[in-house]
């Protein structure tokens, strides 16, 4: 379990190093810098040059990408926003737990809404209810998360007035984001549960557990779910990079003042720093939900328990 | 044994990321800035006591930006969401009306030496800034110096105030500037945002984080900086000092001015509708055709400072030529790109200054080249340039192509893609190249570009100067345009104090400008800001500016 983690920490530390030094190389590779931006059409050549030392910007690749992992192993610090001058940790700490709980809401509501679903389809296979939640499902997948975004504010904020447009000032912020983050991956997760379902319903140990008289309660959450959640909990960590990938345009959409939001405006703005922070902390977050799914496939699935503790498989 | 670095650092990401998480459930608290002398007692963090009056509920008006202000220290502001922020925490020396008359704000009055090579202003008294320091001389030079030393590359200030040599203080409310040269605009510079008066022992203080602790002599003082989400306002309750456009005497009726942070425009629309903002400037004509109908929205028009225009790129061959330009200026169709790309939320014009500034004059109209096709393959003939079987116009034996380069926007893709259509039409192609505003400016500063679309505003007729002048080349000149007639014309425009002589300078430059056809200026875009109709007696001014001391919210008492 201990090397495990550790295992995992290198891992993610080495992605950190690489994801860092992809960001700067991307903004060297990109047109125009923050010098360009600030100068704008008033400055001088001379005023760039100037702005440009001042930044640190005329720095190389490597220079950059050595001295940036010096300064954080050494003394901790991630550097400053070029514009602000706020440290850049401060600001990440800020806005990364906006947008961990909004992945969290909507794969809260993705796994409920698509586990519940998937669950019932399969139990009424070939009914009006199975094929209505899967024709459901399959427009969901479909649906781009910006139409449903606008959709889901035009009907419950403009003609209803249930919920705030944008903000986060109260927990109902959340709902409209949480669930148009959500509601497509609920889908995907509806049509996996659905088919892992069918497959464990027709296996012999479930219908010895039947045939034995089990309460449906009873073979529905110990043989069905539990056995129908390995597969969904691999497709959960996948989806959950989706998420959070997905929170860039959402966070945009409903004023969300999570990190994808403070990241796109960083990008538009080239303040490297910025983004190079947010990069290394999606890729911590990212680390964690991966060892997270390890972990669970463990408390799921007693033969991998034993894989994880060392034991040789019987 | 100390842990190796590597390991620390993994500890102390570990550290970051279980904060983070740790956070979840409680988001962190909003940044405050430190308590000033001189907020009231309504503003400081203690909790909320009952009102004296509980039928009366609080003035808070809440307004929708765009894009968070990056920073609010006036010398580094250059976004246009940071502009329209700052007055309200800074004051500026002389304060700019619509009709371009310069008026007392926190110079009660001021004389220029009759050579025009120093300006001398008297400060009004009794003037305090939100720390409580006093306002005087010392304030004044202390602001300018640091111009130079920390805005000089960055603001759009800067080559306004380069010829500023020394700046003196005459007595502790008089204040002495002396120029290299005479300086035109001077109070229009000084009257901008960015020349705003800063408060030296809260600079001194804050340091580097200046730009999130604003502390001017405005109207408001910045309460709460929640990051992403909103900036919360306060009224500055010594504030007495208002610009002529107003006429509350005192401070802001207000109790709270709530800026939230909405980037998307439909969101934006939507908050409005729903009550959630009382005020969103609005630039789309679908978002306005919404609005029009709403009856608990007013649309108020805001003057015009603005112009788009296309600039021809004159290293670039075959437009060195000026007959090509002009084919090519003839060949654009401004009332098609104002109805169909504006959805006629514009006008034309054929000035090269926006219609609201001093010099953009009527008579400029008979050097206008109109939308005219046959006339422009005529130009083009002319030019010795041939047209294959297919009707494409050749370049050295190959079908010619120019590119346009501008900033990405909604705007400039359906500007630019009317501008291919309609060159297209006399059989010159057009390749569309839309990049974000960091990548098209390095690009059009370069050179890049065969034409360039953009946009610019600017309130003073010295703008010609930043992008016709030689010495701008670039820089603000990305049409690497040189004609010393012209430099010789702007340098004196820069010069003439008397407003009289010194605007036909301006409209004498156009009219070369534009018989060099160095660029075809489109139109001036009008927007409009959206306002609930509650909200009473909100000025807009210069810039799209917005006034909020006069603000009073009817179903909310007054005080």
């Amino acid at each position: 379990m201990l090397s495990l983690l550790l295992r995992r920490f290198l891992w993610g530390f080495l992605g950190m190093l690489v994801v860092s030094l992809l960001v700067l190389g991307l903004f060297h590779l990109a047109p125009g810098d923050a010098a360009t931006i600030m100068a704008g059409e008033h400055g001088s050549a001379d005023d760039l040059a100037g702005l440009r030392a001042q930044l640190g910007l005329s720095a190389s690749i490597l220079q950059n990408w050595s001295g940036y992992w010096t300064n954080i192993l050494l003394h901790g610090d991630f550097g400053r926003s070029l514009y602000s001058r706020r440290p850049v940790a401060g600001e990440i700490l800020t806005r990364a737990p906006y947008t961990v709980v909004l992945a969290l809401a909507a794969m809260t509501i993705a796994l409920g809404l698509g586990i519940l679903a998937g669950l019932l389809a399969a139990l009424h296979q070939g009914s009006w209810l199975d094929i209505s939640l899967s024709s459901i499902s399959v427009i969901g997948i479909a649906f781009p998360r910006f139409w449903l975004a606008l959709m889901l504010s035009l009907v419950f904020s403009i003609h209803l007035g249930w919920l705030p447009v944008a903000g986060a000032e109260s927990p109902r912020h959340l709902i409209l984001p949480a669930l148009c983050l959500g509601l497509p991956s609920a889908a995907s997760f509806a049509r996996l549960v659905r088919a892992n379902a069918l497959d464990v319903l027709h296996s012999s140990f479930l219908m010895v557990a039947r045939a034995k008289g089990l309460p449906p309660a009873l073979w529905v959450t110990r043989h069905l779910l539990r056995n129908c959640l390995i597969p969904t909990l691999t497709m959960a960590g996948i989806h959950f990079g989706h998420l959070l990938g997905g929170t860039f345009i959402i966070e945009t959409l409903f004023g969300w003042p999570g990190l994808g939001r403070l990241t796109v405006q960083a990008v538009l703005d080239r303040d490297w720093p910025i983004v190079a922070g947010a990069a290394i902390a999606m890729t911590a977050v990212f680390t964690l939900i991966n060892l997270a799914t390890d972990i669970l496939y463990g408390l799921l699935d007693p033969r991998l328990q034993a894989v994880q503790n060392g034991e040789r498989p019987a | 044994m100390y842990p190796h670095p590597l390991l620390r650092s993994i500890l102390f990401v570990i550290l970051l990321t279980s904060l983070a998480l740790a956070g979840c459930s409680a988001p962190a608290p909003a940044v405050q800035p430190q308590p000033t002398q001189a907020v009231a007692p309504t503003a400081t963090a203690l909790p909320p006591t009952p009102a004296p009056t509980p039928t009366t509920a609080p003035m808070v008006l809440t307004m929708a930006l765009s894009s968070e202000p990056k920073t609010l220290d006036p010398q580094l502001a250059s976004s246009s969401a940071e502009t329209s922020l700052l007055a309200l925490f800074f004051d500026t020396l002389v304060y700019r009306t619509l009709d371009n008359q310069y008026s007392p704000l926190l110079a009660k009055d001021w004389t220029f030496s009759d050579d025009g090579l120093s300006a001398t202003f008297h400060l009004r008294e009794g003037v305090v800034f939100h720390d409580g320091t006093p306002l005087n001389a010392d304030a004044v030079v202390f602001t300018f110096q640091r111009f130079t030393k920390v805005g000089s590359k960055r603001s759009p200030l800067a080559g306004e105030l380069q010829n500023i040599a020394s700046i003196e203080k005459a007595d502790d409310l008089t204040v002495t500037f002396h120029f290299t040269s005479p300086s035109a605009t001077f109070l229009n510079a000084i009257s901008q945002p960015y020349a705003g008066i800063l408060s030296p022992t809260a600079v001194e203080k804050a340091g580097e984080a200046f730009g999130q602790h604003p502390i001017g002599t405005g109207p408001f003082t910045l309460a709460e900086w929640n990051a992403g989400q909103s900036l919360v306002l306060r009224p500055f309750d010594k504030f007495a000092w208002p610009p002529v456009d107003v006429t509350n005497p005192g401070r802001p009726y207000l109790d709270r001015l709530v800026l939230k942070i909405i980037p998307d425009s439909t969101a934006q629309v939507n908050a409005l509708k729903a009550g959630e903002v009382d005020i969103a400037y609005v630039t789309s004509a679908d978002a306005i055709n919404e609005l029009e109908n709403d009856p608990n929205v007013t649309l108020l028009d805001i003057p015009s400072s603005g112009l788009y225009y296309l600039a021809f790129n004159l290293q670039k061959p075959p437009l060195d030529q000026l007959k090509v330009r002009q084919a090519l200026s003839h060949a654009i169709n401004k009332a098609e790109i104002v109805s169909i790309a504006f959805q006629d939320l514009a006008k034309p014009v054929f000035t090269l200054l926006p219609p609201n500034v001093p010099g953009a004059s009527p008579e400029l109209e008979a050097y206008e080249l109109k939308y005219d096709p046959e006339k422009a393959r005529q130009l083009l003939a002319e030019a010795g340039l041939t047209v294959d079987a297919d009707g494409q116009v050749l370049w050295q034996g190959q079908p010619l192509r120019l590119k346009l380069i501008t900033y990405s926007s909604p705007l400039n893709s359906a500007i630019a893609t009317l501008l291919e259509s309609q060159l297209r039409a006399i059989g010159v192609g057009l390749d569309v190249q839309q990049m974000e505003v960091a990548g098209a400016t390095e690009a059009a500063n370069k050179g890049q570009h065969d034409l360039l679309l953009w946009r610019y505003d600017w309130t003073d007729p010295d703008a010609l100067a930043m992008w016709f002048s030689s010495d701008r080349i670039g820089a603000g000149n990305r049409s690497f345009y040189s004609n010393p007639e012209v430099d010789a014309l702007l340098k004196q425009g820069k010069m003439e104090l008397d407003q009289s002589k010194r605007i036909p300078l301006y409209i004498e430059a156009q009219k070369r400008i534009l018989q060099d056809a160095v660029w075809q200026p489109l139109a001036t875009p009008l927007s409009k800001v959206a306002v609930r109709a509650s909200i009473q007696n909100l000025r807009v001014v210069s810039l799209g500016r917005l006034l909020f001391n006069d603000v009073t919210i009817a179903g909310t008492s007054a005080p």
